[in-house]
């Protein structure tokens, strides 16, 4: 446990009495929580603590990590302070993108949480009666909010003292308690309905999609919304000759807050105190009343083991489902690929790379980030659709720019390659005879690049000729043969190990970033190269030729690597 | 005979820890050779070795003929490895791990077609071919990995404790598979703590103890050694612990007895 959790632990254990007048029992209480938050701050597998015990250094720091997190995304809030003039303005501003924040930090932080299956197991065979197994979950959940909002709110709480009376203070610090409570409330609420409308098997795969979407929504907003911000005359916006905020939560905290801390209960003023103080109080009441009792017996079923009998009648149709896909994959591993190991790696990280959760978390939303890049890009430079068709050079720059710009995600993909939380399973490799194991490497990279820029290829290729007509294709071409001697490239000196074949760890994330930058100098490089040859055609031609043997060439000697070469 | 298998004064550290100190055995073509010892003895790191998958070890250890420090992969094509309590990628289906798990042994297609077909259906597991192993019980995840380590016809098969979590009927199917095999000339090494199965199975067994060999033979020989009329259990128990553990469970109780 790191000392934040320590402190908030004994915050939270401090009023005993009440927990015991509820019948819970202290020295499971203090035992479970105890155990949730050292798991909480070790989740890396065994084996990677293994690993940072030789590096002479634990990894116990995962909440300190997250403290910083959110104290970074906190800052970004003081700008709410800065654009909006008066406290009802910046306080539903701020309101809103807490709430909004806090509830996709925590459906990000709380999977793992609300829905650990192997309490079932572990927690419920036990003599630990029910209130104290609700109350840690609820204690547990508090701490890893607190962990969370704290920081969250700091800078802004910062800002408030310097901008606002001291007698705001207070009912500001209530407001915010009470827009946890209703975000908490909130995400309660989005579990259940997604736990309503789909299976638990696809719970999962939802929860991390909207993930996905967070992380580039966060991204995209704070690139975005600064701008639209400035353009934005916030001053001249009366909120209060406005119907609509009021039918709006964030509206009534701010209204509240202001309105406690110059103690004005008149006429609408209260309603809106009534409002704040009653919407924690019935999200409560709705999530109990109507979600709860399917909550838990829905949350068992997550458990792998109970979804058999269902899964089995889904059995006949995802059966054709795979033999389908079975073919295509096949058919392209068939052209790209040559017999034994280089096709086993192709189609092994084909089909982990579409399938594995975790791949998908970590790569799909660099696409989403990628796309934000160029969009903004577009934006930001001005340039139109009539640039790029008569190739002004703004309209270069910005060919240039999206097709170098989205091998950010093949990058981002092919450096992913050699990690798997299913590492261990990697084993099956070593006892097979495979005689170089840089056929493996390079059907995988292979995979990787069908799936993650053949597609965008095809789209580059179809709108420029729509947007351009032919006479951009020999540039789009030459810009699609440099991205394969780019990650060709790439995997050549980063990939040294077989694919999914290593457990990821927080330690790596550090170096891997910088790896990443500086992988991200070779396309920036090759664009700007690129940009000066736009307009010579038999430089093109003849670059294109050159690129697609040096690709040729490094995939080559990716099949030769030995296993001596190998981590 | 020619040994299939020839190991001479392996020896095997990790770190400071001396885990096999010594051991030399001759094992001959159709053998099943059932490898017991308690735990941490160091009969996962034989098999390691014998696998090809640890090369820093002392000793001169031949599979076949093929040295198995100069031609590891030589050696890993002509032997079935089921480990013990090993992972899957289980977002795949059985037939696509299988598939994945032929082409790395460089069979044709058809042909790893055909045996997944024969063997899940051997296995009971044909109407979860397609089915991602996310959701099977540790038994049907064992069976894939046991079809997984047979679905090249290797010469030598090597299990490491097989019929964990596996129904009464597929016991007596590895079982009687196991004979089978070993009639056609197959060399099995069985690494097992069920000593029952371990004694039924096996027609020569290898006990090691603290990286040694303690005692090597047919279980009548075993039995002769020790007494007749011994189970493998009693042999087992005392050439490896001098009844130790008698003690221990005496001291468990006069633990309780206390309260």
């Amino acid at each position: 446990m790191g000392i934040l959790d320590k402190i908030l632990l004994y915050i939270a254990l401090s009023p005993a009495f009440l927990y015991r007048k509820l019948g819970v029992n202290m020295l499971h209480l203090r035992a479970i929580l105890t155990a949730k938050l050292t798991m909480d701050n070790r989740r890396v597998s065994s084996i990677n603590q293994k690993r940072a015990k030789v590096d002479g250094k634990e990894k116990r720091k995962s909440s300190v990590f997250l403290f910083f997190g959110s104290f970074l995304m906190g800052l970004m809030f003081l700008y709410c302070f800065f654009i909006a003039p008066g406290m009802t303005m910046q306080l539903t501003l701020f309101f809103s993108l807490y709430i909004v924040v806090l509830s996709l930090f925590l459906i990000t932080d709380f999977t793992t949480v609300l829905i650990d299956v192997r309490d079932n197991q572990i927690i419920l065979p036990k003599p630990v009666n029910d209130s104290t197994f609700v109350t840690a979950r609820l204690i547990h959940i508090g701490i890893r909010l607190s962990l969370i909002a704290i920081p969250l709110v700091l800078p802004s709480l910062i800002a408030f003292i310097i901008m606002h009376p001291f007698a705001a203070l207070l009912p500001f610090l209530l407001m915010v308690l009470i827009s946890s409570v209703v975000s908490i409330l909130l995400i309660n609420a989005v579990y259940l309905i997604i736990l309503k409308i789909t299976t638990p098997e696809k719970f999962q795969s939802i929860i991390s999609y909207i993930q996905i979407a967070f992380a580039i929504v966060i991204y995209g907003s704070y690139q975005v919304v600064p701008r639209l911000g400035i353009k934005a005359n916030l001053g001249a916006v009366q909120l209060d000759q406005l119907t609509w905020p009021m039918f709006f939560p964030p509206y009534w905290f701010a209204k509240s807050c202001e309105n406690l801390s110059v103690l004005n209960f008149g006429g609408g003023s209260s309603l809106y105190i009534l409002l704040s103080l009653l919407s924690p109080a019935v999200s409560v009441y709705l999530v109990v009343k109507y979600f709860a009792p399917s909550f838990n017996s829905k949350l068992g079923l997550i458990n792998a083991s109970a979804v058999e009998s269902s899964s089995v009648k889904e059995g006949a149709t995802k059966g054709l489902k795979t033999r389908k896909k079975f073919s295509i994959s096949e058919r392209l591993a068939g052209i790209f690929t040559s017999d034994g190991g280089e096709r086993a790696g192709f189609m092994f990280t084909w089909k982990m790379m579409r399938r594995s959760r975790e791949f998908k978390m970590k790569v799909y939303p660099s696409i989403g980030y990628t796309v934000v890049m160029v969009v903004l890009f577009f934006f930001n430079s001005k340039a139109s659709l009539g640039d790029i068709a008569e190739m002004t050079s703004k309209g270069k720059l910005m060919i240039i720019m999206s097709i170098y710009f989205f091998s950010f995600v093949l990058i981002n993909a092919i450096n992913r390659l050699p990690y798997s939380d299913k590492y261990k399973a990697a084993w099956v490799f070593m006892t097979t005879p495979i005689e170089r194991p840089g056929v493996l490497i390079s059907g995988s990279v292979k995979a990787a690049i069908l799936v993650f820029y053949l597609p965008l290829a095809i789209l580059m290729i179809a709108s420029g000729i729509f947007i351009a007509g032919y006479q951009l294709l020999p540039n789009i071409i030459l810009g699609c043969a440099n991205i394969l001697t780019i990650s060709s490239l790439i995997a050549f000196i980063n990939l040294r190990k077989l694919p999914f074949s290593e457990s990821d760890s927080n330690d790596r994330q550090g170096k891997n970033t910088l790896k990443i930058m500086s992988n991200l100098l070779i396309p920036a490089g090759l664009g700007f190269i690129h940009y000066f040859i736009f307009d010579k055609i038999w430089v093109i031609l003849a670059s294109t030729l050159l690129a697609v043997t040096i690709s040729w060439l490094i995939f080559y000697s990716i099949k030769k690597l030995r296993w001596s070469e190998i981590k | 005979m020619e040994p299939v298998i020839s190991i001479r004064n392996l020896n095997k550290s990790y770190g400071t820890k001396h885990v096999l100190k010594d051991i030399s055995i001759d094992i001959l073509p159709g053998q099943v050779i059932g490898y017991i010892g308690p735990n941490g003895a160091g009969k996962s790191t034989t098999v390691k070795v014998i696998c090809g998958l640890l090369q820093d070890f002392k000793g001169q250890v031949t599979v076949k003929g093929i040295d198995i420090r100069k031609d590891p992969v030589g050696v890993k094509s002509i032997i079935g490895y089921v480990p013990e309590l090993a992972e899957l990628y289980d977002v795949l289906t059985p037939a696509e791990f299988l598939n994945l798990m032929g082409s790395l042994y460089n069979m044709p297609k058809t042909l790893v077609d055909e045996r997944i077909d024969t063997m899940l259906d051997a296995f009971g597991l044909m109407g979860n071919k397609d089915q991602s192993m996310e959701t099977f019980s540790k038994g049907m995840k064992q069976k894939v990995l046991i079809i997984s380590g047979l679905i090249h016809n290797p010469d030598i098969i090597i299990l490491d404790e097989p019929l964990s979590g596996l129904d009464a009927n597929s016991v007596i199917m590895i079982k009687e598979l196991i004979e089978r095999l070993a009639r056609g000339g197959k060399t099995i090494f069985y690494c097992s703590h069920m000593m029952d199965i371990v004694e039924k199975v096996s027609d020569r067994i290898i006990l090691i103890d603290d990286g040694r060999i303690i005692a090597d033979g047919s279980f009548e020989e075993l039995k002769r050694n020790q007494g007749e009329g011994a189970s493998l259990e009693k042999i087992f128990a005392n050439l490896t612990s001098n009844g130790e553990m008698h003690e221990a469970s005496g001291k468990l109780m006069q633990m309780f007895e206390k309260e």
